[in-house]
């Protein structure tokens, strides 16, 4: 399992943290939370997703307890792959530098929207909330984040949902 | 044209199956067919084996030393969104523990390393055993320290079954940087600055106060050779930092020594079993 998402988890990591300890770190304690609770993964239909979440909390966990994160790190050289097509990696950008500084259930939020770029109606799903009230959140994470004042010529998730 | 989300995407070049209605875009777009090429470049990157063996192998060490529900919010991510979520009973409860973390470091800390260093001053004899331990209890114990799995634990040493507090004080500040250690018995903390005497069931957790930002590590090592990371390599500011992890004392007794220092002075240390250069508080075993 290590073998096979060990990479994509690593470069989450780093991503979400900017700071390679930290990253290494994360993962070392996804896997050891894995190795206690990790029925979950057995059973999940995209054991990816699955873990990719995971490892979205244990990095939210490490930033919360952390108090002397370096910032100063160009995301270009954190993720050499960049961003999926159809994102804003504007919206990446802010979402990553901020996420230490939102709210708990914002957090998770901004990851699956700006980061994962997944629609509006699909982080519902996940999430278990209407459509109407992760609109509305999302909207206060893109006041929050200033992306509405950003120029952007990329097609964000806002824009994705409207489509039919 | 709509593209797959980023998640679907990666998920798709670590081999699982995309949603049907977006397997034929896929296969036409570019854009989709580049990344994840860079994609699969990433994954065929990742671990080898043997990497692969050591990393589960020390996830193991750890999750065997840890508290078994750490860290707190951990939960099957695919469950998030049902709410009450099975964490947040346990949540209330520990509130007291923070507020007690944070009395600890902001009056009892700094109170404590005064009363230290002057006892240190006006006394060149090595410093007594904490008043809740037995004085009668003698030196040279088991104790257990979060025993590592066999494989994992470094070849043991010979060692000469006393305290190294024999001659100078098991704590030593140098560089600003004072350590002490916060024992949890049932509930009940007290902060020890020189020995700790440990009993089966205890917890420790390391406080190290800094005068300047560095970069620190802190870590138990047992007189077997084993070792059990408390403070993640880091780079922390000035002031007063409480390890991630704390170590559980279970059954299988070792005595060990607590060491704080940079990652280069912890690793030689631990290499060469040769304690300078690190701070260090001795860990032994509480008379029964």
């Amino acid at each position: 399992m290590y073998q096979r998402f060990g990479a994509l988890l690593a470069r989450r990591c780093l991503l979400l943290l900017r700071d390679q300890a930290q990253a290494d770190d994360a993962v070392q304690e996804l896997l050891s939370v894995l190795l206690r609770r990790g029925e979950g993964l057995r059973v999940a239909d995209s054991p990816w997703k699955w873990l990719a979440r995971a490892a979205d909390r244990t990095c939210i966990d490490l930033l919360r307890r952390g108090k002397h994160l370096r910032t100063a790190v160009d995301i270009d050289d954190l993720d050499p792959v960049g961003v999926a097509p159809g994102m804003d990696p504007e919206a990446r950008c802010a979402v990553v530098e901020s996420l230490q500084r939102l709210d708990e259930d914002q957090q998770l939020l901004a990851i699956m929207l700006f980061v994962d770029g997944l629609s509006q109606g699909e982080a519902a799903l996940e999430l278990g909330l209407s459509r109407v009230t992760i609109n509305k959140r999302a909207q206060e994470l893109r006041a929050r984040l200033r992306l509405d004042q950003a120029p952007s010529s990329s097609k964000t998730p806002s824009a994705k949902e409207a489509r039919p | 044209m709509t593209h797959p989300s980023s998640l679907d995407l990666e998920a798709f070049a670590v081999g699982e199956p995309l949603p049907p209605h977006l397997a034929g875009h896929v296969d036409e777009c570019t854009a989709c067919g580049a990344f994840l090429a860079q994609l699969r470049t990433v994954v065929s990157s990742g671990p080898s084996t043997k990497d692969a063996d050591d990393a589960v192998a020390r996830a193991l060490a750890r999750a065997e030393a840890l508290e078994p529900l750490e860290p707190q919010s951990f939960v099957d991510p695919l469950e998030l969104p049902q709410p009450p979520r099975p964490q947040e009973p346990r949540q209330a409860p520990q509130e007291p523990k923070r507020k007690l973390w944070l009395l600890v470091s902001s009056v009892v800390a700094p109170l404590a390393a005064a009363a230290a260093i002057l006892l240190l001053m006006r006394s060149p004899a090595p410093p007594a055993p904490s008043s809740d331990d037995d004085p009668r209890a003698p030196t040279n114990y088991k104790v257990q320290m979060g025993t590592l799995p066999p494989g994992l634990a470094p070849s043991p040493t010979t060692t000469s079954g006393t305290t190294s507090g024999a001659a100078e004080p098991d704590t030593q500040f140098k560089g600003g940087m004072q350590v002490a250690v916060v024992r949890d018995r049932a509930g009940a903390q007290a902060r020890f600055s020189s020995t700790v005497r440990v009993r089966p069931g205890d917890r420790l957790r390391v406080e190290v106060a800094l005068d300047h930002e560095q970069a620190i590590l802190g870590a138990v090592l047992a007189d077997d050779g084993s070792y059990l990371e408390l403070m993640p390599q880091a780079v922390r500011g000035p002031g007063t930092h409480f390890s991630e992890r704390s170590a559980k004392i279970d059954a299988a007794p070792t005595r060990g020594t607590i060491i704080i220092g940079s990652p280069e002075a912890v690793a030689r240390a631990r290499e060469t079993k040769n304690l300078e250069g690190v701070t260090t508080l001795r860990v032994d075993l509480e008379s029964p």
